[in-house]
């Protein structure tokens, strides 16, 4: 993807940089708000990535501007200021996606990976498939190869979490906020449990491993190649 | 309202001035009725003792002449007497009536006379004497006009009385009302303020009085405290910020050395410890942001059941990879005012700590109810608890009993438990649960009947909450 990345922090720009380029992606960096939103009006970019706290600027403006000329790039809100009201003030302004820092590149990587999918939707999904294991989004029914498997409401988001990120890895937090819709960081390894849990439902019985962890990031459901 | 305060001082109103005007009244009468009849009456004694003494040396005949002859002196007061001799035979006098038996030394007789066609009212004071002989002799004088001074004040007080007290009742109800007024402002401006919104200012009425003086000072006071306390949002804010800047660079860093040294447990490691600093520091800001900025967190009329059920089912593996037995009661409609991921976060807290130190083959609960206006969440697990003597610690930050070694955490869930109660006006409880540890808390509920006021009759459609 092309990216536009929007951050005054020079060294933080040559991380973001180096971890996205190493997963394939082209980033171009700009260290103030107006020369960053010229180059996203000017140019089409696949993704934004924009700090919060700019200098002359206040990333949301950018944000509201960038809305207010129609651009529709996925735009994934970076900020050092905290949680609950803030992600939320950061969505409605027309951000995609917001993340705090200081945060690990594993966790920027899925989250870029996750918002370059959204295609704008011509379709209504109603079913969603991986391999034998289908999700019936209308029935809120679960079946591995035929077979219909109990889950409960929120596994079943669980497995849509995934299914729409299929072969991408979902981190524990972007489970916690689709899931969930709550913003918390739970200090021990719960849900690492709770996803086992699903694992066992879904892959216990089959020889075929369908979701698996991918340790220290979080959660992918993948067919085997 | 101040109801009370309001009533004592309109009581204390009425009773002053009833105690006032009785006075007044009381020393009045006393001047002008008792004294002047006191003065009558020693007058009358004198009287009666000279003509006693004249009585004792000259007889009876005598005594009658000079009586008589006391009825003729022109005087002020009008003279009464009557004289009846030891046998009873009446030998003198103009009163028109008189006890057969002499009962008292004064007595009062009514001795209206009829003169010319008119009635002229007389009230006699009269001395009743048994003289040395066993004679008897009534001497008085008219006190009339002393008689209807008293009668006047006593219809003036039966009038002024009642008149007066409504007078007092009004005036005191509508003093108090006046400093009720401002007082409500006071305290309704205090308690918005003391909620949270501390831009607000007592407004002022403008008229340079005391109410507004205190207002003005007040004002100054808060507007003070404002200052300071952005101030100390603003060090918060950029403290925050410097530190996550510092946290992300050091993170980078780490990614980077550790991947030169091409040693993925190095690399593990490192990172793994500034995540832990990270959801630390987050925590502690979470709590701080919490407890000093209210207002930034809006409040919703929620069923907080399917937030409750949520928690239970993320916990429920856990436990049961624990070996524990997880009980959950969750009624359903706990409707309350609040900010439901935080109250999620809240019991999941309270859910970890419990999966987190009850042993193997234990027990924990989580039941939530609707009880007398309140929602009541309990949490309860068969570990090892908290002994009853730092039962009050355990909500301070950083706080770790001494049965939480070697269990992994900062100290901070129940800190940002108590938090998260104190904004939803909620109180706990925690208490040995013998065993293990127990914990209670209640959140006001919002009551599904709607009260009108009795101005109003509710309209075509019943609204809606």
């Amino acid at each position: 993807m092309h990216i536009l990345l929007v951050e005054d922090d020079t060294q933080l720009c040559r991380y973001v940089q180096k971890g996205l380029r190493e997963e394939g992606h082209i980033v171009d960096c700009f260290a103030d708000g107006k020369t960053g939103l010229i180059s996203a009006l000017s140019e089409s970019y696949d993704l934004v990535i924009l700090d919060r706290m700019l200098p002359n600027v206040d990333g949301l403006n950018v944000v509201r501007t960038l809305r207010a000329a129609g651009n529709r790039a996925p735009i994934l809100i970076v900020s050092a200021l905290g949680k609950v009201d803030e992600r939320v003030t950061g969505l409605r302004a027309g951000g995609d996606d917001y993340l705090t820092k200081p945060f690990a590149m594993s966790e920027l990587v899925a989250r870029v990976d996750a918002l370059g999918r959204r295609q704008p939707a011509a379709n209504i999904v109603t079913r969603m498939s991986v391999a034998d294991l289908e999700l019936d989004l209308v029935e809120h029914a679960v079946r591995r190869n035929g077979v219909s498997i109990d889950v409960t409401a929120k596994e079943f988001r669980v497995l849509e979490c995934l299914m729409k990120n299929a072969g991408r890895v979902v981190t524990r937090s972007m489970l916690l906020e689709n899931v969930w819709g709550y913003n918390f960081d739970p200090q021990t390894n719960v849900i690492d449990q709770y996803v086992s849990r699903i694992r066992n439902k879904i892959d216990a019985t089959h020889p075929v491993q369908l979701i698996h962890t991918v340790r220290g990031i979080g959660y992918s459901i993948r067919s085997p190649k | 309202m101040l109801r009370s305060f309001a009533s004592r001082l309109t009581l204390s109103y009425l009773a002053i001035s009833a105690l006032s005007i009785s006075t007044i009244l009381a020393v009045y009468y006393w001047v002008v009725v008792i004294i002047p009849v006191q003065r009558v009456g020693s007058e009358i004694q004198r009287e009666a003792d000279k003509l006693a003494a004249l009585h004792e040396i000259l007889g009876s005949a005598r005594l009658s002449e000079a009586l008589e002859q006391r009825l003729r002196e022109p005087r002020r007061r009008a003279p009464f007497h009557t004289f009846v001799g030891k046998g009873g035979m009446l030998l003198s006098g103009n009163l028109p009536s008189f006890p057969p038996q002499r009962s008292s030394a004064w007595l009062r007789v009514e001795a209206d006379i009829h003169a010319d066609g008119l009635e002229e009212d007389h009230e006699a004071l009269i001395l009743d004497r048994t003289l040395s002989d066993g004679s008897r002799l009534m001497i008085g004088r008219d006190i009339e006009d002393l008689d209807d001074r008293a009668e006047n004040i006593v219809i003036t007080a039966a009038f002024a009385l009642p008149i007066l007290l409504l007078l007092a009742l009004t005036g005191g109800t509508l003093m108090t009302r006046a400093i009720g007024r401002r007082m409500v402002v006071l305290s309704d401006t205090a308690q918005r303020i003391a909620s949270g919104n501390l831009s607000e200012r007592i407004p002022l009425k403008q008229s340079g009085d005391d109410f507004d003086r205190l207002s003005i000072t007040l004002n100054a006071m808060l507007s003070k405290t404002e200052f300071l306390i952005n101030a100390l949002h603003n060090v918060s804010d950029t403290l925050s910020h410097e530190l996550r800047t510092a946290l992300a660079r050091l993170i980078s860093n780490l990614e980077n050395t550790c991947a030169n040294a091409d040693d993925e447990g190095c690399r593990r490691n490192a990172i793994e410890e500034a995540g832990r600093l990270e959801r630390m520091f987050d925590a502690v800001l979470s709590i701080t942001a919490l407890e000093t900025r209210p207002r930034a967190f809006q409040l919703k009329a929620v069923d907080v059941s399917k937030a409750l059920g949520d928690a239970a089912e993320l916990y429920q593996p856990a436990a049961e990879t624990r070996g524990l037995e997880f009980d959950v009661d969750i009624r359903p409609d706990l409707r309350v005012k609040c900010e439901p991921s935080l109250i999620f976060q809240a019991v999941c807290n309270l859910l970890d700590n419990a999966i987190k130190f009850t042993p193997r083959a234990g027990k924990l609960s989580l039941a939530a109810s609707a009880q007398d206006g309140s929602v009541v969440i309990v949490v309860a697990d068969t570990g090892p608890g908290i002994p009853a003597e730092l039962l009050e610690l355990v909500t301070v930050r950083f706080f770790r009993a001494p049965s939480a070694l070697g269990v992994p955490g900062f100290g901070l869930g129940l800190s940002f438990f108590s938090a998260v109660s104190a904004l939803h006006n909620g109180e706990f409880r925690f208490s040995s649960g013998s065993p293990g540890l127990r914990v209670e808390w209640r959140i006001p509920a919002l009551t599904e009947t709607r009260v009108y006021p009795a101005r109003f009759s509710p309209g075509p459609h019943p609204p809606s909450l």
